[in-house]
């Protein structure tokens, strides 16, 4: 099927990444199937993290997302990111930063880092969780600027990695393993490594078709075991009379009185 | 043991934890809200991620727009009332937080609605996807299938020899475009598998608990009905 329509399909496929233009990219690539920047930062605000109350909250707040509280003066509590840093902001508490967000794990998760695989140490959302804290005034204290390099240095480290990891797309890998990476470097290579992916993988199937035609010397297997058994079914739309019948028949499916021949699938349903 | 610093309002949790009747139904609410929540998030990343059409999440977009519209209720009788600061603030937090659960059920929505306009016609043909879609999106579809038909018949198909129109539906030239379930997404493992085969042709990987993986959807869809594996 990816091969019979092509332009239609691997852009369907690929999510419409065929781009047009300068100045209109941003409206003409309107594409809501994709996890921007913004929408990455929105879940990562969900994330629990430790504030210390300046003064107490009798009530506990009742929340869409649970319930939150009561917080007493100085006992350190657990609320999601976006409520820690409206409650920082407000003076009403005071966020802690989170254990790997100190200098010295961070000098740690560094020298970690320097190895071959991704240190699975770090959550899943740390950079937006650091970047977000970093820009929180009276967070860190004295070791903010030590902590903004370190988690620079970490981030470059796990990039480099990112892009040898690129080079390990072969035909023989059907998948590949990214333990420990996180969301904002997956979004930065999402879009290639999955294209590329989602082509080599047509290659395989392309491969493993023409291998299965040239052992059998019958061309219809190549549209999959059962087609080779069977002649081919007529096109529906054929069926009637009358253009205006067979665009009302074609472009309303709904309304199709007889169920539709269903061509078999040339792969194998997994379920 | 009461707590000093009162307050004018007499809080109803407080009334509730004195007498404590009500207190065990309305922890478990709380820790259903904060389950639902959980899930709605997750099922926008699923959604999001998946080149398909998933099964539409009745269950938990009923209850989070109950507990918003509640939320919203709530609000509206408190309108005026609220005089204290403190009070005022807790209310803008959840204004803040209803506006984060409104935003979460609007991207759900939204993603669906694009993948049904982007396969119309495979949603409207294929038995599968129409079962998983709400009433309101499958009224939708129909609605969004006869405009582009009407569209293109008056732009352009009218114009042309009437013979030969036709829409080709068979193996060798299907004009349907269908969502391509060997497109390739990120999947995190929530249970330890073990082996776990992807192709005939290579060797299978050994997939435990936490790991990010790589692979094509289609593999993937016996893991994610099972829950064994989430999108990512």
């Amino acid at each position: 099927d990816e091969q019979a329509a092509p332009s239609s399909a691997a852009a369907a496929a690929t999510g419409g990444s065929l781009q047009v233009g300068t100045g209109c990219d941003r409206l003409l690539s309107f594409q809501p199937s994709r996890l921007s920047a913004l929408q990455a930062e929105f879940l990562a605000q969900d994330e629990p993290v430790e504030v210390v109350p300046a003064a107490p909250m009798r009530e506990p707040l009742r929340l869409v997302c649970g319930e939150w509280g009561p917080l007493r003066a100085h006992v350190p509590a657990r609320v999601p990111l976006w409520l820690a840093l409206q409650l920082h902001a407000s003076g009403r508490c005071r966020v802690v930063p989170p254990a790997w967000l100190g200098v010295q794990t961070l000098l740690e998760l560094k020298e970690d880092e320097k190895g071959d695989s991704y240190s699975t140490a770090l959550p899943f959302h740390w950079y937006t969780i650091a970047t977000l804290l970093l820009r929180t005034p009276n967070v860190f204290g004295q070791d903010e600027d030590q902590v903004r390099q370190l988690c620079e240095d970490i981030r470059v480290l796990r990039d480099n990695k990112t892009l040898r990891g690129l080079k390990g797309i072969r035909l023989d890998r059907p998948a590949i393993n990214l333990n420990g990476i996180s969301l904002v470097e997956l979004n930065s290579v999402r879009e290639y490594i999955t294209l590329a992916m989602d082509e080599l993988h047509s290659e395989r199937q392309f491969i493993a078709t023409a291998d299965a035609v040239a052992r059998t010397g019958d061309a219809r297997v190549a549209f999959g075991p059962v087609a080779a058994a069977t002649p081919a079914p007529k096109p529906a739309a054929q069926a009637g009379a009358g253009s205006a019948g067979v665009i009302k028949r074609v472009l309303r499916p709904h309304r199709r009185p007889q169920p539709q021949p269903e061509p078999s699938q040339p792969q194998p349903q997994p379920q | 043991m009461k707590e000093d610093g009162d307050s004018q309002l007499l809080s109803l949790s407080q009334f509730a934890d004195d007498v404590g009747a009500g207190q065990q139904p309305a922890r478990q609410q709380e820790t259903r809200n904060a389950e639902f929540h959980g899930r709605l998030r997750q099922c926008c990343v699923n959604e999001v991620q998946a080149p398909e059409l998933l099964p539409y999440a009745t269950d938990v977009v009923a209850h989070v727009a109950g507990v918003v519209k509640e939320q919203e209720r709530a609000g509206q009788l408190l309108e005026g009332a609220v005089t204290d600061v403190n009070q005022m603030y807790m209310r803008r937090l959840c204004q803040l937080d209803m506006e984060r659960a409104r935003y979460l059920l609007q991207w759900y929505h939204r993603v669906r609605t694009h993948k049904i306009e982007k396969f119309f016609m495979h949603t409207l043909i294929d038995e599968r996807t129409q079962a998983r879609m709400s009433p309101q999106e499958f009224e939708f579809a129909k609605q969004y299938c006869d405009l582009v038909g009407e569209h293109l018949q008056k732009s352009f198909l009218n114009k042309l020899p009437q013979g030969r129109i036709r829409m080709l539906t068979d193996r060798e030239f299907d004009m349907v475009v269908a969502p391509n379930l060997d497109h390739y997404v990120a999947v995190r493992i929530l249970k330890t598998i073990g082996s776990f085969s992807i192709l005939e042709t290579s060797a299978p990987i050994t997939l435990n608990e936490g790991d990010l993986v790589l692979i094509a959807y289609r593999m993937a869809i016996p893991l994610l009905t099972r829950g064994e594996a989430e999108l990512v």
